[in-house]
């Protein structure tokens, strides 16, 4: 059946579609218009889903739960801004380096870590980002910091990665979410990801069977830390300024982490889809409750997220996937009721 | 020589802060596995339960533990039964993540309630000291370390004298063993966050007499705590109150050596290498929970 015989006929798969094109409706065509708070929230959604993909390689596939993956965007970040605005060097070569340097930290961080597991791997890791945010504040030598360091703009264009039109910086991010996209695909059908499913569901068992466990989630914590940082630089980019406390700070470890639940854990596009939900949400409300009273829009915030725990706690993703094949079920097992009637 | 003794006074008396809001966060930890990140904001609740309650009613922050224990003991309960209970029993990162959320809840609406402002209790004895030698040591200080000791007390003998005690050990030693003896885990779970968020309620009325009152002050012990609960061992309780008092020495003392700013990044770092070297803890024995 084709997919669009198959739409006809599907409720389900008719409703998740509506759904899909009003959103981008929503956000697409005023973005292409100009309108600068959809470009912010789209470039947004751009770079999130990108981290919370990559988080979701170690996070999701692997079932580590790193809650200090804002370490990598942190590293990234200001390994491309401090390049050049120190030394002059291009925020390109400058994007190479952050991901040598978020791989190198990964074997750092990740060799002895993974000897943990469950709540240990997790304190673990919380510790490190808060270790690094302290140091990129206490070393103002290197860091500038908690003044922050704003990115070098003295000449616009791709060589410099600073740009008048948000857009641009948009394509950029497109880029890289397709490759992350197309590089997890790479793994949900490789050896490695198999090997990271059954060291999530059972380590031991998977250990028995020749699966050496380490080697593999560190494998996968390199890939995860590198294509975060090539993220975080971006962002960087796109923020023209940065300060630990908005590339190391412990809820953009945490964001990440939401997202990926929001939209569905170990999935492909669930991460996307979490932060093109939350992207948009938490802006909308920044927008419209931030300004009156302080502290509202997080609170609101935060019972959305809980609600969605509590109500979805698998993720958007698999739960309205589960609709459609029950859907599905239902319509096949009425079409073979008839036909047997038929028969009859 | 009196800069050493006032430094490890100084040192063991938050230590024994630390101590005591790790005990309600490692009781949480050993009946229920979870880790519950929300720990410090329900010592900022309490914090601001006690300041309201000695504005408008003038009662003395040491008397209004009587009151504030099993307030928080409630709402406790209360959380946890909306919250936690219905996925107590799914996957890790939920029950986690939900932590993560109230955290943001609680500190967001205590913002939008009371305002980012630094509020204090002053007491008619706020300043005083009791002299001990030649070492001058706050009143306030003192009695905040001894309702520690108190409680830690209190909480053993509860956990090893009354039924409701042992049935919260025998679940945090084996969940399934003690469900087959007849312990009823869900009610026992409960019970656990409430008396482990009751503790923290009694630590934050302390407190109050001691540090300013904003709704971000739970951050400022949240981590500490975490520290303090990871060196005495996930769960255990004489180790929580050990590692408080060291953790707490460790800090003064890197507070006096090293300049502002990184004496935090010093237990953090020990916190790393205890995880590393020995993730269950001082105290600890090798379970099947943390190591390889």
């Amino acid at each position: 059946m084709s997919y669009l015989q198959d739409l006809l006929t599907n409720k389900a798969k008719m409703t998740v579609t509506i759904v899909v094109i009003a959103a981008c409706l929503l956000l697409v065509v005023p973005a292409l218009m100009g309108n600068q708070f959809a470009q912010g929230i789209i470039i947004l959604i751009l770079l999130f889903g990108t981290m919370t993909s990559a988080w979701n390689i170690i996070g999701g596939y692997g079932g580590q739960l790193s809650l200090g993956h804002a370490s990598f965007v942190g590293l990234g970040a200001y390994t491309a801004v401090l390049l050049a605005v120190k030394f002059g060097v291009s925020p390109w070569i400058g994007m190479l380096a952050a991901a040598m340097i978020a791989v190198a930290a990964a074997v750092i961080i990740g060799w002895p870590c993974f000897r943990l597991r469950g709540p240990f791997f997790a304190l673990a890791t919380v510790a490190v980002g808060e270790v690094l945010r302290i140091l990129a504040i206490n070393l103002p030598g290197i860091t500038f910091g908690s003044v922050g360091v704003s990115v070098n703009m003295s000449e616009f264009g791709i060589t410099h990665m600073v740009f008048r039109e948000p857009w641009a910086y948009g394509v950029l991010a497109l880029i890289l979410l397709v490759t992350m996209l197309g590089v997890t695909r790479i793994i949900e059908r490789s050896q490695l990801g198999f090997y990271l499913v059954a060291i999530r569901e059972n380590q031991d068992a998977a250990a028995s069977l020749g699966v050496n466990a380490a080697r593999i989630k560190l494998l996968a914590f390199m890939i995860s830390a590198a294509f975060t940082a090539v993220a975080g630089v971006i962002y960087a980019q796109y923020l023209l300024y940065i300060d630990p406390q908005t590339v190391f700070a412990s809820t953009l470890s945490v964001q990440m982490v939401l997202m990926a639940i929001m939209g569905g854990v170990g999935t492909r596009f669930g991460p996307l889809l979490g932060a093109a939900l939350l992207v948009p949400l938490d802006q909308y409300i920044r927008a419209y409750f931030g300004a009156s009273v302080h502290g509202l829009h997080l609170v609101i915030y935060a019972l959305i997220l809980i609600l969605v725990i509590l109500l979805i706690p698998r993720g958007i993703g698999p739960t309205v996937k589960d609709w459609i094949s029950k859907y599905e079920r239902k319509a096949e097992s009425g079409v073979t009721k008839q036909s047997d009637e038929g028969a009859a | 020589m009196d800069v050493i003794q006032q430094l490890v006074i100084n040192g063991l008396l938050t230590g024994g802060v630390f101590a005591i809001i790790a005990v309600g966060l490692t009781l949480i930890f050993g009946v229920m596995k979870i880790i519950n990140f929300a720990h410090g904001e329900f010592l900022m609740i309490a914090m601001y339960l006690t300041y309201w309650i000695n504005v408008k009613m003038g009662l003395d922050p040491f008397v209004a533990i009587l009151l504030i224990f099993p307030t928080m003991f409630v709402i406790g309960i209360v959380v946890y039964k909306l919250t936690l209970n219905p996925i107590i029993n799914s996957r890790e990162e939920l029950t986690l993540l939900m932590t993560v959320a109230l955290m943001i809840f609680f500190q967001n609406l205590a913002l939008m309630l009371w305002s980012a402002d630094v509020r204090s209790i002053s007491l008619p004895y706020s300043y005083s000291t009791i002299a001990l030698g030649n070492l001058g040591l706050s009143l306030t200080k003192v009695g905040t370390f001894a309702v520690t000791i108190a409680m830690a007390i209190g909480l053993l003998f509860f956990l090893n004298q009354s039924w409701l005690g042992r049935s919260i050990r025998a679940v945090s030693q084996n969940r399934d063993a003690a469900q087959l003896m007849g312990v009823n885990t869900i009610k026992t779970y409960m019970y656990a966050f409430g008396i482990g968020i009751g503790i923290v309620g009694v630590a934050g009325a302390a407190l109050s007499t001691v540090y300013g009152i904003y709704p971000l002050v739970g951050q400022q012990f949240g981590t500490a705590s975490f520290v303090v609960v990871v060196l005495g061992g996930l769960g255990n309780i004489p180790g929580a109150i050990l590692g408080g008092l060291l953790i707490g020495l460790i800090d003064a003392i890197s507070g006096f050596v090293l300049p502002v700013g990184f004496n935090e990044a010093v237990y953090l770092l020990i916190f790393i290498l205890v995880l590393l070297i020995k993730p269950n803890g001082i105290l600890g024995k090798a379970t099947a929970g943390g190591g390889r």
